[in-house]
């Protein structure tokens, strides 16, 4: 009884996931919005925002990971201790 | 009909907050009043109404719907028409919103005591509460949207993606988290409503506090400290992983009773992944302030919203630590669990709740805080009373958990948390204090007569974008 | 091209919700028919029983009393693990999620219904270290109704515990009507009769006798009070009321052993009385110590260490000359 519905959330979950990410990366969600960052600071004065730093890529790319390799590591470890018992 | 429902910009956020600070208050004794019970029971009169099992539903209810719900409802009055770069859309009736909630948690102050209770953890409230809860959030829904749909801003900051979608969650999570249509047992049958109840109970945490929390830190902490998001990307994955993830988790309260195997499985792998969401928020809000740290203690409520991130971050690795079934073996129903809940409504929801009002409340009165000093000190209050509460707790609660696994009866193990208890009461002290000095501090910033600032910003407004 | 707007956060998200809400509590409701069965266990509760259901909730007693038993757990109903057949037909179960007091998911017969008048009254009258509030407040029916549903919980198991602790009342109350030597004769007859030929093995040395007491305070006070003479604040609540140790002097067994005896009445308790057992939370040695404070501090006949003996214990004095005790 387990194991069954449980691959089946399982495997429906990953790919409603996998395909929403897809979808979003190609329908370009995550570009262009840099302003969208700003949108709190809207009706301050210049002086006031001095030196906005801007995003940079590689860091951008190294906290993307490391989220993500969190996350993918506790569900994996979540999988193993769940066949394992 | 002007003090009634006055239509002055900013007059109904204002008296959220003022409501929310007086709640605080009262929350914060009845739960002093349940800590000292649980160290002198005999202390107060044998009296049906004092009595612990009615203090400590009218604690929570009073604190997670009073004051929580009232400084985040103060708190996006201003947010969202600030983001979308509009008006609210009727400030009539968000100060009409302001009565009918309060009349709410007045109605709860009026029932809890009695006894009349659904029985249900975080679902104490009785029938007619929950449908008059269920239309103030429809109206804070319309006041929202409707703020939304009128703005002059193309694009939708992720603050009004937390705050528009965590009101549409809090009504829906109540409305069956409270089984509305089972009038007026409020409940299932069995066993599935202990499935339903912590579907529910797990989510007035996860998408009725935390959303609205987020939503203000994204607003708050990047504007006091002059320091935009990091990404927008991060925003998206946060915002939609939250809502994937949290709504999954409510079986982890459910462990160890008799339900399905399957379901235990799926709350504890989504636990787990919670730790996505939470820190694509706080990779978001925490890295830009790199080399620009200082920026966050300029403001006091800042500070406060910046500590209450911080206590997210903790609550939300324990959280999905504690949701692991051998480290559950220990922790399940022991004070463990009770300092967990404290970090996260107090710490990570309160404090985040404080700041927005220190923050906020300055802007739309467009005069200085009354004291500063004062708030500085109601912090530290505050931040050693919610650190006390958080470590008495959880000390007793593993006291407890490995002297129940290794085969003691509760009742050997009561004199060993007695020390726990005082220590917590201790704290309790401390955070019943600071609440006396917010509420001074926001009635006196409130009341206080004086010239008001120079606008910030109003005359020489420049369109930031990069 | 869509991005983040009002209508994807508030239907989009709420669609997510809706179908996540489906997967986890509406798909368990209906593919789980153990949760729908009544268990061997399961029975209907009673109207006096369900009044008093209606007390527990109201007085919010599920904050620090669970009902459900784990595999893990020891304490008070551990015997049987809770399934989802055990609360079928229940509104609001209360599973509860903070263990200040015992779990009540098995409490039907632990405990006779006088005990309970005393402890709800106030706790600390038969649990002097309980941190639970005073009930003293509760109505003559409120009383009733509580304690009717304490003891329905557990079921058919239950059932079987109450009907015993009523048989055995009969008795103890007629014993203890036809006088101290009947009692006290009734009570020893239901003492297997080895247990009554075995002396307390373990001499009572200082600390043992310090243990002793704490022991007493922490569990027995209560009832049979500081002096032992069955004057606890709890006796008003409780009939038969709790032993006077001190007639055991007199009434005792005629040149026989007091440790054994108390020894079992300690570990298994007086089924039918107020007296509970206590084999659960007192091991082995606890209950020595108790067994010779209360025979050194109360009865005055101790026979600590003394024949038949068997092998002393190898960490045991080898003399086993009287130990002078604080007071004495």
């Amino acid at each position: 009884m387990f194991v069954p519905i449980w691959l089946i959330f399982f495997g429906s979950g990953l790919i409603m996931a996998v395909t929403t990410l897809v979808w979003s990366v190609r329908s370009r969600q995550f570009d262009d919005q840099d302003r969208a960052r700003f949108l709190p600071l809207s009706g301050l004065t210049r002086d006031e925002l001095d030196e906005i730093p801007s995003t940079r890529r590689g860091a951008d790319f190294v906290a993307y990971m490391l989220i993500f390799g969190a996350g993918l590591a506790a569900f994996l470890l979540c999988l193993v201790i769940v066949l394992t018992h | 009909m002007n003090f009634l429902l006055p239509n002055e910009p900013g007059s109904a956020a204002r008296r959220f907050f003022l409501s929310s600070a007086i709640w605080l208050l009262v929350g914060v004794i009845f739960g002093l009043i349940g800590a000292i019970e649980m160290v002198d029971p005999d202390l107060f009169p044998a009296h049906e109404h004092l009595t612990f099992g009615r203090m400590r539903p009218l604690h929570i209810n009073i604190l997670v719907f009073g004051f929580l719900m009232t400084a985040f409802f103060g708190g996006f009055l201003h947010v969202i028409p600030a983001v979308c770069r509009t008006k609210l859309i009727s400030e009539r009736l968000a100060n009409f919103a302001v009565w009918f909630y309060n009349a709410i948690v007045v109605a709860a102050l009026a029932t809890l005591p009695f006894g009349l209770t659904q029985g249900r953890e975080y679902a104490e409230l009785i029938w007619g509460i929950d449908i008059a809860i269920l239309a103030a959030v429809a109206v804070l829904i319309f006041l929202v949207f409707g703020t939304i749909a009128r703005r002059t801003e193309s694009l939708l900051y992720v603050s009004a993606w937390y705050i528009g979608g965590g009101l549409i969650w809090t009504f829906f999570v109540f409305a069956v988290g409270n089984v509305v249509w089972q009038a007026p047992h409020g409940s299932w049958m069995g066993i599935h409503d202990q499935i339903l109840l912590w579907f529910y109970g797990h989510n007035v945490v996860g998408l009725v506090v935390t959303p609205q929390a987020i939503g203000l830190a994204y607003y708050i902490i990047p504007r006091a400290t002059r320091t935009p998001i990091y990404s927008h990307s991060l925003s998206l994955i946060g915002f939609w992983m939250l809502i994937v993830m949290y709504t999954h988790t409510g079986t982890h309260h459910l462990l160890q009773a008799p339900v399905p195997q399957w379901l235990k499985v799926l709350s504890i792998v989504n636990s787990i992944s919670l730790i996505v969401p939470v820190f694509a928020f706080l990779t978001n809000v925490w890295l830009p302030l790199k080399d620009r740290f200082s920026r966050v203690f300029r403001d006091v409520g800042a500070k406060m919203v910046f500590t209450g991130t911080i206590w997210y971050f903790i609550v939300c690795l324990q959280g999905p630590y504690h949701s692991l079934p051998s480290v559950q073996r220990v922790t399940h129903f022991t004070q463990w669990v009770i300092a967990h809940s404290h970090i996260a409504l107090l710490g990570f929801g309160g404090f985040i709740a404080m700041g927005a009002t220190y923050y906020i409340l300055p802007i739309i009165l467009k005069r200085d805080l009354y004291s500063r000093l004062l708030a500085d000190f109601q912090y530290w209050l505050m931040l050693i009373g919610t650190l006390g509460i958080f470590l008495s707790l959880t000390f007793a609660g593993l006291i407890q958990g490995e002297a129940w696994l290794m085969g003691e009866v509760v009742y050997r193990v009561l004199p060993e948390l007695k020390i726990y208890f005082v220590v917590r009461g201790i704290a309790g002290v401390m955070v019943v204090t600071g609440a006396v000095l917010f509420v001074i501090n926001v009635l006196l910033t409130i009341l206080r007569k004086t010239p008001p600032l120079p606008v910030e910003g109003s005359e020489a407004e420049t369109e930031v974008a990069a | 091209m869509i991005h983040m707007n009002a209508r994807i956060v508030g239907i989009g998200t709420a669609a997510i919700l809706v179908l996540i809400f489906f997967a986890v509590v509406v798909t368990p409701r209906y593919t789980n028919p153990m949760a729908d069965q009544p268990s061997m266990n399961h029975r209907a509760r009673t109207a006096i029983e369900e009044s008093g259901r209606d007390l527990y909730i109201s007085l919010g007693c599920q904050y620090c009393h669970s009902q459900y038993i784990r595999r893990i757990d020891w304490d008070t109903g551990a015997e049987r693990i809770a399934q989802a057949g055990d609360y079928v037909g229940e509104y609001a179960p209360q599973l509860g999620s903070s263990r200040n007091g015992p779990d009540l998911s098995q409490q039907g017969g632990e405990h006779t219904d006088d005990w309970h008048a005393a402890h709800f009254y106030n706790p600390r009258y038969t649990r002097p270290e309980s941190f639970m509030p005073p009930f003293s407040y509760l109505t003559g029916t409120e009383l009733a109704g509580i304690t009717a549903y304490l003891q329905s919980l557990g079921g058919h198991m239950a059932d079987q515990r109450v009907a015993r602790q009523w048989q055995w009342r009969g008795q103890a109350t007629a014993a203890y009507e036809a006088g101290a030597d009947a009692n006290i004769e009734w009570l020893h007859r239901n003492v297997p009769e080895g247990w009554l030929r075995v002396p307390n093995p373990y001499p009572i040395t200082e600390a043992s006798f310090l243990r002793g007491e704490v022991i007493y305070q922490r569990h027995c006070l209560g009832c049979h009070g500081p002096v032992g003479d069955g004057q606890g604040p709890a006796v008003r609540f409780i009939y038969p009321p709790p032993l006077n140790f001190t007639t055991l002097n007199r009434h005792g067994i005629e040149g026989g052993a007091t440790g054994g005896m108390l020894y079992y009445q300690i570990m298994n308790g007086i089924t039918g009385t107020a007296m509970p057992y206590f084999k659960r939370e007192l091991e082995s040695e606890k209950i020595w110590d108790v067994s010779n404070y209360v025979a050194k501090q109360f009865i005055g006949i101790v026979d600590a260490n003394t024949e038949p003996r068997g092998i002393d214990a190898a960490f045991e004095p080898v003399d086993s000359a009287p130990v002078q005790v604080r007071g004495n």
